[in-house]
């Protein structure tokens, strides 16, 4: 491998990481004040997909228009899917009861959403053609919208980065993240907090999805493969970190890179896989923060 | 369990296996696919459901089974019933070296769902890559001589799973294990086998869930690797379980009765929407009951019968 084909696998590795970090954070966010596994968080990426992917084709929208259109719609989708769905279920007797039960609608959401897509949308593979001209970086060339990709979930992420650090609601979230109990006895409305936490998370994915749809294929079932992205680069960078986040997301999106260079595209995914597991079975052995609390 | 409900469920499963001497054939075909709902959902109990260690992959399992069946009996020319064989001892030997990784830790039950549903998907990548058995073309499995050795199969395995469940719940084992739902640390620290009690179980459920996947394979005479370790199984068993009621021995049967024939209505009534009005019913009916079905129908039977049945609330766990 000579050193262009080098930078360019790493390029090509950042824009993906870019990417899965946007993902990552905003699955972060809703995993910090709900405690619950979305398994639907992908669907909502692939409605913000469809949704730039249409703006585009009907009435040429640029994708940079439908990113923040895609954030706002998906921000009120999800508070809806919290207030109808979630908020009904978080009564339950106990913490695993609501676990059981949140994964069970999340289920259902999932089923739900695919089959709309795949009844209004059909299973045709659908391709956004936006700023496919190449730009050079020094030896290197890429695809402007790839640079683009990157570029807005960069300044998203930072922009999440700010507002969680500075802002009241950013450490509310934080502080629910940190200790429910706690932060109710400071006067945070927990309540509160995970509706906007949620609406904040999904927001998030409906702007990665409107990305997405510029450099890869959208189909009604896209959803699943980014949420097992998402919750790989959750893991890896550590839940509730920012930094770890963005840094996961971007080594993620370069092993990949190299792996389907390396071994083959079709192992692309797999490596994926492999360092979720292997990065939990070490730390199960290594770290309490993934072994289950002490009663 | 009272003596009223003993007889009832005895006559059913005798019902059972006279029917088909009476039954269409699509009446056998339908009733194959809720005896294996029931084996899957009442096997993903026995280890997570009693133990709390949801698995979000447990159909790996099931696609280890079909293969080792299809692999054995197809090309390697076996007898059935050694494919079989195979198809219990290859996803229990993979429930083993799976086991001693994953639960000789307490690793936290979401990072433990998300690993088995990563297993899946390797699982899945590595068979559609092997050239040797088929890559992502399959293979496929001469038909069965009849339809009836699937039923009666998958019937025996679900009335087996649900017995061994109801078994197990009655032995100072099924003790363990509840101590172990409740408070691992507590279980252990009174001398419950921790480790031991999670691994036989694990493997327990993988062996019967690769017995499941064996069956179904020659029942569906084709298998490809997006079929065998089709994420929809391992999602499918878990949101049975839990619809019918987590951790009891009739909650999983009834789940997966009771969806498997709302399924089957709304395919061939609606058959262009019935996916999204089977999610819409999922909401509703787990919105309404939380605590999964066997809840409401302890309630009702308390009402009724005016009996000491188990309380509302805790009947879940």
């Amino acid at each position: 491998m000579d050193a262009t084909t080098f930078l360019q696998l790493l390029l090509f590795g950042v824009v993906w990481g870019g990417l899965y970090a946007l993902i990552a954070t905003g699955l972060n966010v809703i995993y910090g004040v709900m405690k619950i596994l979305n398994i639907a968080h992908g669907e909502l990426l692939m409605l913000g997909a469809y949704m730039s992917f249409w703006m585009f084709t009907l009435w040429n929208v640029s994708p940079l228009v439908s990113v923040p259109l895609a954030a706002v719609a998906m921000f009120v989708f999800g508070i809806v899917i919290h207030k109808t769905l979630i908020a009904p279920v978080a009564h339950s007797a106990s913490m695993e009861a609501f676990e059981y039960a949140t994964l069970i609608v999340f289920f259902g959401v999932l089923l739900i959403l695919q089959n709309v897509a795949l009844l209004l949308w059909s299973a045709d593979y659908r391709v956004i053609s936006y700023a496919t001209d190449p730009v050079s970086l020094g030896p290197l060339s890429v695809a402007a919208n790839r640079l683009i990709v990157v570029l807005v979930a960069l300044v998203v992420s930072a922009l999440m980065f700010i507002g969680l650090q500075y802002t009241m609601l950013g450490k509310a979230i934080r502080a629910v993240s940190q200790d429910m109990t706690t932060a109710r006895l400071m006067g945070v409305n927990v309540q509160r907090i995970g509706v906007i936490g949620f609406g904040i998370g999904s927001a998030l994915a409906g702007v990665a999805g409107s990305l997405a749809s510029t450099i890869y294929v959208i189909t009604p079932t896209v959803g699943l493969l980014f949420t097992i992205k998402a919750f790989t680069v959750m893991v890896v960078g550590g839940l509730g970190s920012q930094g770890g986040t963005l840094l996961a997301g971007l080594s993620l999106g370069i092993l990949e890179s190299f792996a389907s260079f390396l071994i083959g595209a079709e192992f692309k995914d797999l490596s994926g896989y492999v360092l979720l597991i292997g990065f939990i079975v070490w730390k199960s052995r290594t770290s309490s923060a993934f072994v289950s609390e002490v009663k | 369990m009272s003596a009223p409900v003993k007889w009832a469920i005895a006559a059913a499963i005798a019902a059972l296996f006279v029917l088909p001497s009476w039954a269409s054939a699509y009446a056998i075909s339908f009733l194959v696919s809720v005896f294996m709902y029931v084996a899957l959902a009442g096997s993903w109990n026995l280890f997570s459901g009693m133990t709390g260690y949801a698995s979000l992959g447990q159909g790996i399992f099931f696609g280890i089974g079909a293969y080792a069946f299809a692999v054995s009996t197809v090309l390697l020319k076996w007898h059935p019933v050694a494919g079989f064989v195979l198809a219990a001892v290859v996803p229990g030997v993979g429930a083993m070296l799976l086991g001693f990784v994953l639960l000789t830790t307490r690793i936290r039950v979401a990072y433990f769902a998300i690993v088995m549903l990563g297993f899946n998907e390797i699982a899945k990548t590595v068979v559609a890559n092997i050239k040797a058995i088929g890559s992502s073309s399959g293979l496929t499995i001469p038909p069965l001589p009849s339809n009836l050795v699937a039923y009666y199969f998958l019937l025996l395995l679900a009335v087996g799973v649900t017995a061994i469940s109801y078994a197990i719940k009655r032995t100072r084992w099924g003790l363990g294990l509840k101590a172990i739902l409740a408070d691992e640390v507590a279980a252990e620290v009174t001398g419950v086998g921790t480790v031991a009690h999670k691994m036989v179980m694990f493997v327990l459920s993988a062996v019967l869930i690769g017995l499941t996947g064996s069956m179904v394979a020659w029942y569906w005479s084709y298998i490809d690797p997006y079929m065998a370790f089709d994420l929809l199984v391992s999602f499918e068993m878990v949101v049975m379980a839990i619809f019918g009621g987590v951790g009891t021995v009739m909650g999983p049967v009834l789940g997966a009765v009771i969806m498997s024939v709302v399924k089957e209505v709304l395919s061939t009534s609606i058959p262009q929407f019935h996916t999204i009005v089977f999610g819409v019913l999922v909401l509703v009916l787990i919105i309404w009951c939380p605590g999964g079905v066997i809840q409401v129908v302890n309630v009702l039977r308390r009402r009724l019968m005016g009996g000491p049945g188990p309380a509302a609330g805790r009947s879940v766990r």
